[in-house]
């Protein structure tokens, strides 16, 4: 095959491809160290879930389950509050979270791409400020809100938090999707009699799909992982979700651990994300670029 | 028809219903923006308004607050604790980002170029980014913890460890262990960004550099990272944010602990605020850190203009 072409300068060309094929070779060798290195304390963690909970606890250490076994999963409780308890309350405060980031950014997008209001720049400079100011150190401010809301101990209450700090993200990703609709687009269908407001749902929804996608993707990963809010907001075992669940199953009863139980409540909170990044990659960097090249 | 109608209507139409379209359009646009505009109003602006307010008062739970003035701030300066705290989160993350950065620029040249399998690498060493850190945290205590920990087990067989020895209770084996979760967790982040700037460059400039015989150090120094000097700068400023906001790997790893080695500064606002109930005190600290980050934001941006410039 490389018989037939001249021989490149320096080297002839058998050597060169010989080469550069024994460096994909050693790159390739790289990376599988790499990425077993990476994927391995999510490996083993899926897999010890699956072991009894004495196997788990167990010295030596096994890899492979001796028998499989669900019973880490039916272990996890705190304060006789069962799993699946937090995977609901998870599940709620992550859909409010989407629902409402994903509604109130496409509206606000919408506005800031192709609406005459006044004083656009300033007010979507305010959008912007919220990244400037760190919310953790918000913290004690918003719980006084939320306290004097009677929104404390409220998972609703707690998606609201997170959709607010989800906004500036979101809002400038949905101005640059609706920014990228032609102009033809639009007035060709309200010449057809369609207003601002209908036109939304039945042509430009479509259009910006990839944006609320990527926006509800970001969304999903905010309020389903999110931790420390969720610490000072939650404070009855009924309500927490997911991630405080764990922590209060870690300082166990009478001090002892249930590691199997914490190894199962790991796998049940990063799974389903894991899960959806691989689902929804293209969409995931699509945010990253349109947030890093601005 | 609609073209007709067009033509029939818009020469007819005086200025006055133009304006009065253009004014219900605004009206409906304000409209629009109202549910976005009211959570940030309830849940940024106010709480910012109350906590820079709470920080200049004794602000218990219950009972009467009182102005202090600025004695919550005189007290945080003299506070050793606090010091510790930001001393801490100082250094922590300086190093997390430094070996951060190294270990997504290293990974962004192993990953980039095509080779069989490249897709699925980077998507592993990607997957930690979407896991939550306090979730990644109590991952990681499963691994290391003295009793049921694999990693340990393995470095005692290999006679590294003593039998007995933990060193969760050994306070820079703790620090050692956060900065090598945080990197497994964050780094697949910068790394993408890395690759998606590195792709954009035109292959055309890597030719020209080889023509003139650069190597592949001068080639990534002088070419590559210049030419994505924007979404690097970006990159590097969220990690360090990120990095020195860390609380949730330092709660479910080892809750502060041990002896306070590992109280970052917004471990320390949470502790005097929600445990202690100290609200006007850990108001004046959040107040502090939001400053020490805006000035670390300042010099950042300082230091890559005065290098992009040059």
């Amino acid at each position: 095959m490389t018989a037939a072409k001249p021989p490149a300068l320096g080297a002839p060309a058998g050597a060169w491809s010989r080469r550069s094929r024994r460096r994909a070779r050693g790159r390739t060798i790289a990376a599988i160290v790499i990425a077993v290195l990476f994927g391995l304390p999510i490996a083993y963690t899926i897999l010890s879930s699956f072991k009894s909970p004495s196997e788990a606890a167990g010295i030596p250490a096994t890899i492979w389950p001796q028998t499989w076994s669900v019973e880490n999963y039916l272990g996890f409780n705190s304060a006789g509050v069962t799993i699946w308890t937090f995977i609901a309350n998870s599940v709620v405060v992550t859909l409010m979270t989407v629902v409402i980031t994903t509604v109130a950014s496409v509206l606000a997008g919408y506005v800031f791409a192709k609406f005459p209001i006044r004083f656009k720049p300033a007010l979507f400079a305010l959008f912007v400020a919220v990244l400037f100011v760190p919310y953790q150190a918000l913290l004690l401010g918003i719980f006084s809100v939320v306290v004097s809301l009677h929104l404390n101990n409220s998972l609703f209450g707690l998606a609201l938090i997170y959709s607010t700090f989800q906004l500036p993200f979101s809002v400038f990703m949905m101005r640059n999707s609706f920014e990228s609709v032609p102009r033809e687009i639009v007035e060709a269908a309200e010449m057809d009699g369609c207003g601002k407001i209908t036109i939304l749902p039945r042509v430009l929804l479509r259009l910006v799909a990839p944006g609320i996608v990527t926006v509800a993707l970001f969304a999903f990963l905010a309020g389903w992982n999110e931790f420390l809010a969720a610490l000072v907001l939650l404070n009855s075992t009924g309500d927490f979700t997911l991630p405080i669940a764990l922590v209060s199953a870690r300082q166990g009863q009478l001090m002892t651990i249930e590691w199997g139980a914490i190894q199962a409540g790991v796998t049940v909170t990063m799974v389903p994300c894991v899960v959806l990044f691989m689902l929804l990659q293209r969409y995931y960097v699509a945010g990253l670029v349109s947030g890093s090249v601005k | 028809m609609s073209s007709l109608a067009h033509e029939v209507l818009a020469p007819a139409s005086p200025a006055g219903a133009r304006t009065r379209l253009l004014a219900r359009e605004r009206r409906t646009g304000y409209l629009l923006l109202l549910p976005s505009a009211v959570l940030i109003v309830v849940f940024f602006l106010v709480p910012l308004g109350l906590t820079v307010t709470m920080s200049f008062y004794d602000w218990p739970i219950f009972g009467a607050r009182r102005p202090v003035g600025l004695a919550n701030y005189a007290e945080a300066l003299g506070d050793g604790r606090f010091w510790d705290a930001v001393w801490f989160t100082t250094w922590y993350t300086a190093l997390t980002s430094v070996l951060g950065f190294a270990a997504a620029l290293g990974l962004a040249l192993l990953l980039r170029p095509r080779f069989p399998g490249r897709t699925i690498a980077r998507s592993i060493v990607f997957a930690p980014v979407t896991i939550g850190m306090g979730v990644a945290g109590l991952l990681w205590l499963t691994l290391v913890n003295g009793r049921s920990g694999v990693v340990i087990q393995i470095l005692r067989t290999l006679g590294v460890l003593g039998p007995e020895q933990d060193w969760l209770g050994d306070g820079g084996a703790v620090i050692a262990i956060a900065v090598v979760l945080t990197i497994w967790k964050t780094v697949g982040l910068p790394m993408l960004v890395l690759i998606i700037g590195m792709d954009s460059i035109d292959e055309s400039v890597y030719e020209a550099a080889r023509i003139d015989g650069a190597g592949p150090w001068s080639t990534l120094t002088r070419i590559t990272l210049p030419l994505i000097n924007r979404p690097l700068a970006l990159v590097v400023l969220l990690t360090v944010i990120a990095n020195f906001l860390s609380f949730d790997q330092f709660y479910t790893l080892s809750r502060g602990g041990p002896d306070g080695a590992t109280v970052s500064v917004v471990f320390y606002l949470y502790e005097q605020g929600f445990q202690a109930f100290r609200q006007g005190y850990a108001a004046a600290i959040a107040v502090l850190i939001a400053l020490l980050l805006a000035i670390l934001t300042v010099i950042q941006v300082r230091v890559q203009q005065r290098s992009a410039d040059e």
